[in-house]
Order: C-alpha cells, then structure tokens, then sequence
C-alpha cells in the first residue's frame, strides 16, 4: 500500500510540475477569456464607416429619413437614374422610395458592394414607422375615432404558457427553455466526461510506453508488483487531473465574479442603449425573451444542477479508470507511440460512439437507445450524465453504475494481465489476437 | 546456501524457457549465470526476483521459500535498464530507493556516500537525459546496491559500459563481496566472468548443462593437454604414453603442446628427463571461454 503512494506521488508531482500541464492549466482559461472578450468586443464594436446615400424620392413622404453622424442621406432628383449615381464615387448606395410606397411597402436599394443588414433594416425601420403613423393619422381623420392608436395597440396579444408539472404530488414550475438549457448543461458535462477520459486516459497509455521504452520498468517491477505499479499510475494521473479540474472551476469562479463587477455594468448599460435605439418590436421580443430566460433559469431546480455535477463528477471518474486500464493495457503491449495508435483504436471507438450518442440523447432522452446506451458501461459514463435533466429512474442510475463497477474490476484485471507480461516483452509486433493469448496465461 | 532453485519449470506458449533447472548459490559467492542467447537466464532471474511466476518448482532463500518481503533484500540490475530521462538523477535515485523500502531521509544519506564515493555528486539536479550514457550506468548501479542486499542480481553489467567504467564496477563488485553480498551475475564476458566468479552455471536450451566452482569445472573440462618446452631431442611420439599435439622449432627451445594418455603423467616425467632438458612442463587448463563454447557445442550435438 505504501509503495502504491510512493508511485502515486510520483505520477502526480511529475507531471503537475511539468510546463506543458502550468501551460493548459492556466492557459486554456485565459484562452477562452480571450475569445470570449473578441467576439465581445466585435459584436459591440459600433459601426463607425462614414456613407452617403442618395435617395430618389418619388413618394409623398417628406424627406423621411434624417442623416446621422454616420450616415448621410442626400435627397437627389427624383428623375435621376439609379446607375448614373453609383457611378459616382460619393454615393454607397442609393435608395429608390416609388410613388406607391405606402400601398406597396416597397422601396429598393442599389449599391455596388454589399450593404450590411443593420443599415438596410435601419432605414426600413423608419420607413416603416413613417408610414404606419400616416396610415393611423389617416384612419383617425376618417373614422374619428379618437385615441386610435393607443386602441390598437391594445389590441395586440400575446399568450404565456407556464408549464407546471405534477411531481410527488407538488406543483413544479418548468418551461421548455429550463429543459433546453439543462439539456445544453447536461450535454457539455457528457462532453467534458469524453474529452476528460479520452485525454487522460492517452496520458496513462503514454505514462506506460515512455516507462517501458526507458527500459526502466523492469527496475520497478523488481521492487513493486507490475499491479501496484499500474494502479499507482492510473491513480496518480488522475490526481492530476481533478488539480486541474479543480483550479479551472476556481478560476473561472474568481473571473466570472470579476468580470460580473467590472463589466457587468458597462455591458448592461450597452445593452439598454441597442434597445433603446432599436424598434419597438425587438424591444418587445428583447423583453421577452430576457423574461423567459429569467423565468427559466428560476425554475431550474438547484438540486438538479448539483445532481448533474455530482453524478457527472461519479461517472467521470469511473469512466476514467475504465479506459485508463485500456489505455494502460494497450501501453504496456506497444513498443513505441506508433504502435499505439493503431491498437488503440478498438478502444477510442466506443468513447467516441457514446460521444455521438449524447447528442441524440440530449433531444431524445427517453428512447431505448439512450436506456441501453447509459447502461452498457463502454458508452455509459458519457451518456447518462446527458439523461440526468430528464429523470432518470432511480434503479437505472444504480443499475448502470453497478454495471460500470463490476465491468471495471474485470477490466482492470484482465488489464493487469496484459500489463504485467507487455511490459517486459521487447521487439514483438503485438496484436489483439496476441493479448487475447497473454490473458490466458496464468502468471 | 543462500538461494536455492529447485526443479524449476516455465513454459511460454509453445516455448519452454526453464526445463527442470535446479541451481545452489552459496553464500558469499560470485555466481555466473552463463549461457548463449535465448536459453533461459533472464527467465531465471526474473523468477527469482519474483517478476515472474515458475510453472512447477520452488526458490528458497536461506532455506524458506521466497516471499514477497524479501524482495526488499535483494537488488537487480536488469539487462534491459533505463532511468527516467525527464526526472532529476538524485530525485530520481531516491524514488528508487523508497520503492525498496527506504525511508527519504536514509535513501538521501546514502545516496550522498554513493555519489561521492562513484564521483557523480555534481549531477544530483540534472536531468538524466542530459547525462551520457556511462554516467547513468553509474547512477543506475549505485541504485541497485543502495538498499545493501543481501542478493545482488546482476544481468549483462558490462554491456554498453566502456573498459574504465566495466574496472570501476568489477572493483565494486568485487568489494561488495569482500563486504559478504552474494552475486548473481550474468555475462557473455568470459574473461570478466573467469576473473569475478567463484561458481557457475551454464544454462543451455533451457536446462542447466554445467555448475560448480569454477576450478572444478575447468578440471573437468581439461584434456591432458600439457605445455612442455625442453632442448635436446625427444624422439618420436610413444602412443602408449603421448600423443604430439603441435611443436615448434625456435632458436634455443622446442616449444610442443602433447596430450598424454591417462594416468600415464609420471611415465611421460622420466621419459623426458631421460631424453631432453626439461624448461617447462604445465597441465593446460582450459579458459572459461574455451569451457563455454565446448559445454554448449556439446550439448547442442546431443539433442539434435
């Protein structure tokens, strides 16, 4: 027992003092910031470019649109011919308002060169405006109807579905949106769980091939058995990696406190000036959808987001040392990092069949691929996390975490097998046929 | 006897590595495992350092069967032997030694004897794959006899080393042994191996064709050949007594290599007092080397 510590500690301080591991550990975080803060900074960056529009007005309407610090709008002749003035450098674009506009609702823009959708819907924007308030005015001389306007506004309904679920008895608040966005959660932790397995479980196998190419490994297995050795290691490693889980939670915890105070207002404020410049009509939708939300994220239950981690956090784990056993196995049989390769495909193959599996799950929680898919333990670590936000029974989640169990003690043993007798073995291009034979060997 | 192996038997698939192989390594000695390629040695050292299992058979060690403690008495320097390359040679040396049992502090005091005493304390903080190749067969023998093994398993030690290195290790062996270890050592070198070893064992196609001390072996293996150099003229050979291997005629002396009948050694001394004037007169005893290639050739004509 003490041995195995003296191995793990190895494996694990090797390892998190390495550069490489300071590097991702640290890096991967600010990356993300990093990215995160351009596409920011791109979507917010105002449209700064200086143009001129020419507009032939032929309609009633009176010089409808007004130029801004941006964009200028010169009213030309209204017999000007479109082509002749975009053959003039000045102009960007020039907008043909037809005398039927206000029957029609349609007006056209010529330009030579794209006209981004902001500038186009802008001015249709206005028009719009324009042309809705002559069309109530109107309405209001012919009818005399008074306060017109505001009636109509009145009229325009829009009907809430609140969805409440019957569970145990209580009412439960839920929208599909708190479904979609558990769903969206659930899945990124299936992914995490892939990504997590698939990229440990390569740093075990690469552990074991650098061990046996140093031709240290037999030094070791003169002191400890090759078991201890390979536990220590897969223990070890996987130290390393709940460090790094570990700090990426910390550090994302500190920058999104941080971020909240130092741009949390800035952003807020940003916000409410697009809207405010904006339409009436994605004001509204704006609302909405920032009510929905408000109202989803309110009905997600907490519980349910500490279960995902919790029963993630179990499987991660789990899944881990499944593969971790394979990867090691496939190590020790290997001579060098090219070898690997081709014998660890067998293995990478049902990580990566679960990984697409999840997707399906995520929309179809309750089909019978997803049952067998989180029982069968190969695809179970990276598929039942995914079906957590849509309540999984309580005996599959044991059955399929008893599967996994038994599966792995039978794996690490026949991995221990693979591995004591791999490790030694030089110069011998191995295949599975071969490792089938060594598991027979007794000793 | 320090370590006994008794009827040992490994088979590997269709390959049989031990046949029924029975060696008894005194105390305090220098044992050579010899044998050609292939025939069984590195399977018999990792069955005694319990890296493998035999079929059929037992290893005693003082007279009780090995145990996974004694593990703990017992250094090996394996054949195929390598260091971390990524780790620092004396955090690398002291995992070594906790891994046999030592504790930090101890593995750290001994180790500061070790390098001093090999010259290899200016490399403590280097990594080891900035060290040549002989620096770290220096670090990888200081950290095989560190934990002061009663047993010291040594398979092919000179292989790689250059000639200082290969007299620097022999020295230390050789103390090691002054100092009452058993070694076990492996080697193709027979002249390294006539020069260190009290006893041997020659294991060929998997069995164990010649053991025992080393003189006796030799003994065994001598052919009455006899070095003889004399002035004067011996006449022709007497088959009842001697047989002319070789001669050769210089200035002063007949230089001639006889092979003389059983027994007959006394009668072959008055006839050469009789006839010539005796300058030399030694039994040749076979080298080890000589030994080896025999034993094996022999042995191999048998089982064809």
């Amino acid at each position: 027992m003490n041995k195995i510590a003296i191995i793990i500690g190895r494996e694990y301080f090797v390892r998190v003092k390495q550069k490489m591991f300071l590097l991702v550990t640290f890096g991967a975080p600010l990356l993300f910031i990093g990215l995160y803060a351009f596409f920011f900074y791109i979507m917010m960056k105002e449209d700064t470019t200086e143009r001129t529009i020419a507009v032939i007005n032929k309609s009633e309407l009176k010089k409808p649109l007004h130029s801004d610090e941006t964009t200028t709008f010169e009213y030309v002749d209204k017999d000007a011919l479109y082509k002749d003035l975009l053959e003039d450098e000045k102009y960007y674009a020039v907008l043909e308002l037809p005398t039927d506009i206000e029957n029609t609702a349609k007006g056209q823009l010529y330009s030579n060169k794209q006209v981004p959708a902001e500038v186009s819907s802008d001015m249709s924007n206005i028009l719009s405006d324009i042309i809705r308030q002559r069309k109530i005015d109107k309405l209001t001389n012919d009818l005399q109807i008074p306060e017109l306007e505001e009636k109509i506004e009145a009229t325009k309904t829009k009907v809430h579905l609140t969805s409440v679920r019957l569970k145990d008895g209580e009412e439960k608040k839920s929208s599909s949106m708190a479904a979609t966005i558990l769903s969206v959660l659930a899945l990124g932790v299936g992914f995490m769980i892939f990504f997590l397995v698939i990229t440990y479980g390569g740093i075990v196998m690469k552990g074991v091939v650098e061990e046996k190419s140093n031709r240290i490994v037999e030094v070791i297995v003169s002191s400890v058995k090759p078991f201890q050795l390979m536990i220590g290691k897969i223990v070890g490693i996987a130290l390393v990696g709940l460090t790094q889980i570990l700090i990426w939670g910390v550090l994302l915890g500190i920058i999104s406190i941080v971020s909240l105070y130092i741009f949390g207002a800035s952003e807020m404020t940003q916000m409410q000036d697009m809207a405010q410049q904006g339409q009436q009509m994605t004001q509204e939708i704006g609302s909405d959808i920032n009510d929905v939300i408000h109202e989803a994220i309110a009905s997600i239950e907490p519980g349910m987001i500490i279960k995902l981690i919790v029963v993630g956090f179990i499987y991660t784990l789990l899944g881990y040392v499944l593969y971790a056993s394979f990867y090691a196995a496939i190590g020790a049989a290997a001579d060098n990092e090219t070898d690997t390769q081709q014998l660890s495909l067998p293995v990478t193959i049902p990580l990566l069949a679960a990984f697409y599996i999840a997707f399906n799950v995520a929309r179809n929680p309750e089909s019978s691929l997803a049952f067998w898919a989180s029982i069968i333990p190969f695809t179970s670590p990276v598929v039942m996390p995914v079906r957590i936000p849509f309540d999984v029974p309580w005996w599959e989640l044991l059955l399929s975490l008893a599967i996994l169990i038994i599966t792995i003690i039978a794996c690490i043993m026949l991995a221990a097998k693979i591995y004591r007798i791999g490790i030694l073995m030089y110069g011998k291009k191995v295949n599975w046929k071969e490792l089938v034979k060594w598991v027979k060997y007794k000793n | 006897m320090l370590l006994e192996a008794k009827n040992i038997n490994k088979q590997f698939a269709k390959h049989k590595a031990l046949d029924d192989v029975s060696i008894s390594i005194p105390e305090n000695s220098i044992f050579g495992l010899l044998g050609p390629n292939g025939a069984g040695k590195t399977t018999l050292i990792r069955i005694i350092n319990q890296i493998t299992a035999p079929d059929t058979g037992e290893v005693l060690f003082k007279g009780k069967p090995l145990k996974r403690e004694d593990i703990s008495r017992i250094g090996y320097l394996p054949e195929e032997r390598g260091l971390y390359k990524k780790m620092k040679v004396g955090d690398q040396s002291i995992y070594l030694a906790q891994l046999k049992g030592l504790s930090k502090s101890e593995a750290k005091e001994r180790l500061k004897y070790w390098f001093d005493r090999m010259h290899i304390m200016p490399w403590w903080d280097k990594k080891v794959q900035e060290l040549s190749k002989g620096m770290a067969q220096k670090v990888q023998f200081v950290t095989t006899v560190l934990h002061n093994p009663e047993l010291l398993i040594f398979d092919e030690p000179f292989s790689g080393f250059d000639p200082i290195n290969t007299n620097l290790i022999k020295k230390e062996i050789l103390d090691l042994k002054a100092k009452g270890t058993t070694i076990i050592f492996s080697a193709h070198d027979m002249p390294s191996v006539e020069e260190v070893c009290d006893h041997i064992a020659l294991i060929n196609n998997s069995k164990v064709i010649l053991e025992g001390n080393i003189h006796s072996v030799k003994e065994k293996y001598k052919e009455n050949n006899y070095q003889i150099s004399y002035t004067g003229d011996l006449g022709l050979d007497e088959p009842s007594i001697y047989k002319t291997l070789h001669t050769k005629i210089t200035d002063y002396t007949t230089d001639a290599v006889v092979k003389i009948v059983e027994g007959r050694k006394n009668e072959m001394l008055r006839l050469l007092a009789d006839r010539v004037n005796v300058k030399e007169f030694k039994e040749i005893i076979p080298s080890m080397n000589e030994v080896f290639i025999k034993a094996v050739e022999e042995n191999n004509a048998l089982s064809i």
